[in-house]
């Protein structure tokens, strides 16, 4: 029984291994690229450093980037969400399940949170005029 | 899990276990048959409070977003890549599953086109003026234009039959065979379901130059009091035959028809704060947690069983961090290329489609007892 779990074993220890290896890098990748998106959705101001991999040096650089969130919001950061959220569901019920679809919330994180003229929730499609 | 018979391959019998439940009781009451999704719904309309009078719509600016966003990425879209990377990982006799293959196929097409335009994008001006290609190419769009625009309704489809299945699993492992009534009532009412979505919330997506938003409101009342009708008649029949035959369904399997019902039946203005939740914390962990259990049962029809909690722990690992780590690199690797941040559609939404199409031919497949 033992003989016939190690080799098992050690193969889910390297698929493990490089997984978190691809997910720590892709990771750092993301929130290195949309580091002012992430910062501005919880309506942080201040200055971010940026990484810039491989630019200027071996390591690379780093720019700082001014964080400016929009000063919509007064309201707990529960209430905000959830009232942002239904006004935007509330303004398109039709698409209300695509609203929710992980890739519009993703798309409204990452690439509609600076932009004021974008539905929070209809990104990725709001663009194309769906 | 879109099949009836959606068994693990290994000839294990679910009628040995105690328990019909997937994960453990609780957390298939919680995560699979859609309990989480309609407290939360409630504590955000009641226990939060929601004011949508006075505002515009904008961007959310809240923490919240972002363990949100997170978990939506980590949990909701890596499920998809679980079923994708079981299909690579099995082999396929000649007539099985012929047409769902086929369809894969066709998106292998579609993308190998993608990318062909993009390279020749990068050649000349414009690729599709080419003749064989812009024909071919022209061809291939016209129905991947319209698989995009019908995105919601399979989805909602999706949705549906993946909790039917589920449903039928639990019945299973109570040895509770539905009759052929039954099951005839509840195929019609998954069909009804998906229309009634399809004209309410789950729209197809319009072609961007018309600007449409199209008026379903008489057939979707329609469509959901045939609902209602299907369901009174699926639930008189089960009735009827638990007094007679003293047979009954399991309670988890009644807990996740009533869920699914109340979300595609309730009108939307109602439903949407459970529907803010379902998808990740419904439809995804309802996908992670049948991955998991089959992966059990094969482990322990090959006498690996993880016992201790640290085993239980690296088969966990291993059965979602390579989903994981698929996700974030198919989805973000143009930023290893480009370095740059990718646009709105880019990063959102027609990438994710055809991985979700991807997912739902092979969910179809993958699950079922070959």
């Amino acid at each position: 029984m033992t003989e016939a779990k190690t080799p098992t074993r050690s193969k889910e220890y390297m698929i493990v291994f490089v997984s978190v290896c691809v997910i720590t890098m892709m990771s750092g990748t993301v929130a290195n690229a949309y580091a002012v998106q992430l910062a501005v959705a919880p309506g942080a101001p201040g200055e971010l450093r940026q990484l810039k991999p491989f630019s200027s040096t071996f390591f690379g650089s780093t720019d700082f980037l001014k964080v400016e969130p929009s000063p919509a919001m007064r309201l707990p950061q529960g209430k905000a969400f959830f009232s942002q959220l239904a006004t935007a569901m509330h303004s398109k019920t039709h698409r209300v399940l695509w609203s929710s679809y992980p890739a519009s919330i993703r798309g409204q994180t990452f690439s509609g949170i600076t932009k004021d003229d974008v539905s929070p929730l209809d990104v990725g499609t709001s663009s194309a005029g769906w | 899990m879109q099949t009836v018979a959606v068994l693990s391959d290994a000839n294990t019998d679910f009628r040995l276990h105690k328990s019909v439940a997937l994960v453990s009781p609780t957390f298939d009451a919680l995560f699979v048959c859609g309990l989480i999704p309609f407290a939360f719904g409630l504590i955000a309309h009641f226990g939060i409070g929601v004011e949508t009078s006075g505002l515009k719509v904008q961007p959310i600016e809240s923490a919240f977003v972002i363990p949100y966003m997170v978990a939506s990425l980590l949990i909701g879209e890596s499920h998809q890549f679980t079923s994708i990377i079981r299909y690579f990982s099995k082999s396929f006799k000649a007539k099985q599953f012929q047409y769902d293959r086929l369809a894969i196929r066709f998106i292998y097409l579609v993308v190998g086109l993608a990318f062909a335009a993009v390279i020749l994008q990068g050649l000349f001006v414009n690729p599709f003026i080419s003749v064989p290609f812009g024909f071919f190419g022209l061809i291939v769009g016209i129905i991947a234009a319209i698989a995009i625009q019908l995105f919601p309704a399979f989805l909602a489809h999706h949705v549906l039959a993946q909790s039917r299945a589920i449903g039928l699993m639990y019945c299973g492992k109570r040895g509770y065979e539905l009759a052929p009534r039954q099951i005839e009532l509840q195929s019609g009412l998954m069909l009804i379901l998906v229309a009634t979505a399809a004209t309410s919330f789950a729209q197809p997506f319009t072609a961007p130059f018309l600007k449409l938003t199209l008026d379903f409101s008489l057939a979707t009342q329609t469509f959901t009091a045939a609902s209602v009708a299907l369901a009174c008649a699926f639930a008189a029949v089960t009735i009827k035959r638990g007094l007679s035959t003293n047979e009954w369904p399991p309670e988890l399997a009644c807990l996740l028809w009533i869920s699914n019902l109340l979300l595609f039946i309730v009108p939307v203005e109602i439903s949407m704060f459970a529907w803010v939740f379902a998808p990740v914390f419904m439809h995804a962990t309802q996908h992670w947690s049948v991955a998991w259990s089959v992966r059990k049962n094969e482990l322990a029809a090959k006498g690996q069983a993880p016992v201790t909690t640290a085993d239980k722990c690296i088969q966990l690992l291993a059965m979602t961090s390579p989903a994981i780590a698929l996700t974030l690199l198919v989805l973000f690797s143009p930023l290893l290329i480009s370095g740059t941040t990718m646009g709105t559609n880019t990063l959102s939404a027609v990438p994710s489609m055809f991985i979700f199409y991807f997912h739902y031919l092979t969910d179809r497949i993958v699950w079922r007892r070959a």
